[in-house]
């Protein structure tokens, strides 16, 4: 019984799914494609900062993919914490790896951008700070999922880990912003707040662009996940039998 | 066209960057769902079968 | 009943702690060693020492906090005892706040006490010494609260210290800021209340929060 409920889902996401996984995916790269030409070619070059600001098209919408990708694994974990969805779980560590990627790449453009703006390869801007500290709970979580013997209770430390992450990034984030400010001068890091249109539709674009690859993405692992699960009860089954 | 002068190579080393690891990421995805369609296949359609509804 | 069985747990905790052959010892030592020999690394002028001197202790302090976790949970769900209070009706909840209280009790306070010394060792204002023990007996709380969460989820995983490190790092980090605020107040003679202040805070946060998610990650480990 507990077996069966737990395969319902998994088969039907199985059935329907892949279309969406891959359309996505194509979806995502297409805007991406379009939105950075439409940062490198037709929006205009900053007053103050110049051609270095094109580097907000792709820097800045991934800072939020990092936090919406954390987002979404908080909810898929909690989902799964209370209501032991099978498909949550693997939602979530399919998730991760590529929220992690955008993580990454948030932080390896902010140091390029620092460079010619501020002189320096890293900046202890308070941003940049609580996204590479969101950066280690993303390894950390990581971690989680290869150092369990059993899915189950990776699945469920991971869970954990994640809505605890979770509770602690709004505290993490206020306090490094109050430690930035205690040691630094404010930067003139200002982005996007009074942008020009012309700035503002590339980087909407990208940003789209990048959450349509994140959910595309998702589907591919997540279908992957279920796929070797199966595999895997399959092996079993034939070890059994003999 | 594409004339940022002293800019030029941070704003490329970004843009090349994020492909690099856009592209990586997409692979990395996309070799883990062929090779567990694979691995799966190799159970569900033992030997000549393969065009067995799944 | 159930908060019976948390005292008896905290009691039984303590006396282990002290008992066992100088394992709650063990983090002082490195506490120690890891701040005296910070001179070799950044030369013994008074000068550097002194504007780095917070930070090194404060670093040091979390990092020693995190000694005794590998082994807070991991023992007693090795040998069945966790098997046995969650078979018996007592509340998880309780006994992770039972054990990590008593291994602050048994390790983190006597880091606060070992602090001062560390602190004047690295030409801090003598004057400081005490509110340095008051700064690092709270700021130990919120490292070994935090870092029962990461020793609950690692409890299971055979050599889990490093995976604790990894996952309980990032949660010190406001402890991490607001502590060594503090301990910079405090070393220039300034106003180190609101820092403490929100060490407490991250203190308090940590107190409520672990025993939850630590008796979750227990339960998860258990079946």
């Amino acid at each position: 019984m507990a077996v069966l409920s737990l395969f319902a889902n998994p088969h039907r996401f199985m059935a329907i799914s892949k279309p969406f996984a891959w359309g996505f995916t194509m979806l995502g790269g297409g805007m991406i494609l379009y939105g950075v030409y439409m940062g490198l070619f037709v929006a205009p070059a900053d007053v103050r900062q110049g051609d270095a600001a094109r580097i907000m098209f792709v820097h800045v919408p991934s800072m939020w993919l990092s936090m919406f990708a954390f987002a979404f694994m908080a909810g898929a974990s909690f989902v799964s914490l209370i209501w032991r969805h099978a498909l949550a779980d693997v939602a979530a560590k399919s998730a991760a790896p590529i929220g992690a990627v955008f993580t990454a790449l948030g932080l390896i453009t902010g140091s390029i951008w620092g460079y010619p703006i501020w002189g320096t390869w890293w900046e202890w801007d308070a941003r940049i700070t609580s996204v590479l500290i969101l950066f280690f709970i993303y390894l950390g979580y990581l971690a989680v999922w290869q150092a369990m013997e059993t899915p189950q209770k990776a699945a469920r430390a991971a869970a954990i880990l994640c809505l605890v992450g979770a509770a602690n990034l709004p505290i993490i984030h206020f306090s490094v912003d109050w430690w930035n400010t205690l040691h630094q001068p404010a930067t003139f890091f200002t982005e996007d707040n009074n942008a020009p249109y012309g700035f503002k539709v590339p980087m909407y674009i990208v940003a789209l662009g990048y959450l349509s690859l994140f959910g595309g993405l998702t589907l591919i692992n997540m279908r992957a996940e279920i796929m070797m699960t199966r595999a895997e009860m399959m092996m079993q089954r034939k070890l059994a039998a003999g | 066209m594409l004339n940022y002068d002293k800019y030029a190579p941070y704003v490329f080393w970004c843009y090349g960057i994020a492909a690099a690891l856009l592209i990586g990421v997409v692979a990395w995805s996309v070799l883990r769902v062929t090779r567990a369609r694979q691995k799966l296949d190799a159970f569900e359609k033992p030997d000549g079968e393969k065009g067995a509804a799944k | 009943m159930k908060l019976k069985g948390a005292g008896a747990a905290f009691l039984r905790e303590l006396k282990l702690a002290w008992s066992g052959g100088g394992g709650a010892a063990l983090p002082l030592g490195f506490f120690a060693a890891a701040c005296s020999l910070t001179p070799l690394t950044l030369g013994p002028e008074s000068d550097l020492l002194k504007a780095a001197g917070p930070g090194v202790i404060w670093i040091a302090l979390a990092l020693s906090s995190l000694l005794p976790m590998e082994r807070l949970f991991q023992a007693d769900l090795e040998d069945g005892t966790l098997d046995a209070y969650a078979g018996s009706g007592v509340a998880l909840e309780g006994i992770a706040a039972a054990k990590t209280a008593a291994h602050w009790v048994a390790t983190g306070l006597p880091l606060a006490l070992v602090s001062p010394v560390l602190w004047i060792m690295l030409q801090g204002p003598v004057a400081a010494a005490p509110m340095v023990a008051l700064i690092s007996a709270i700021g130990s709380a919120a490292f070994f609260f935090f870092g029962a969460i990461g020793a609950a989820l690692a409890a299971g995983v055979r050599r889990g210290g490093l995976l604790i490190a990894l996952v309980a790092l990032p949660l010190y980090s406001p402890a991490m800021i607001f502590g060594a605020a503090a301990m910079y107040a405090a070393a220039a003679g300034g106003d180190w209340g609101p820092a403490l202040m929100l060490t407490a805070a991250a203190a308090l946060f940590g107190v409520a929060l672990s025993p939850f998610a630590a008796a979750l990650a227990l339960r998860a480990a258990i079946d």
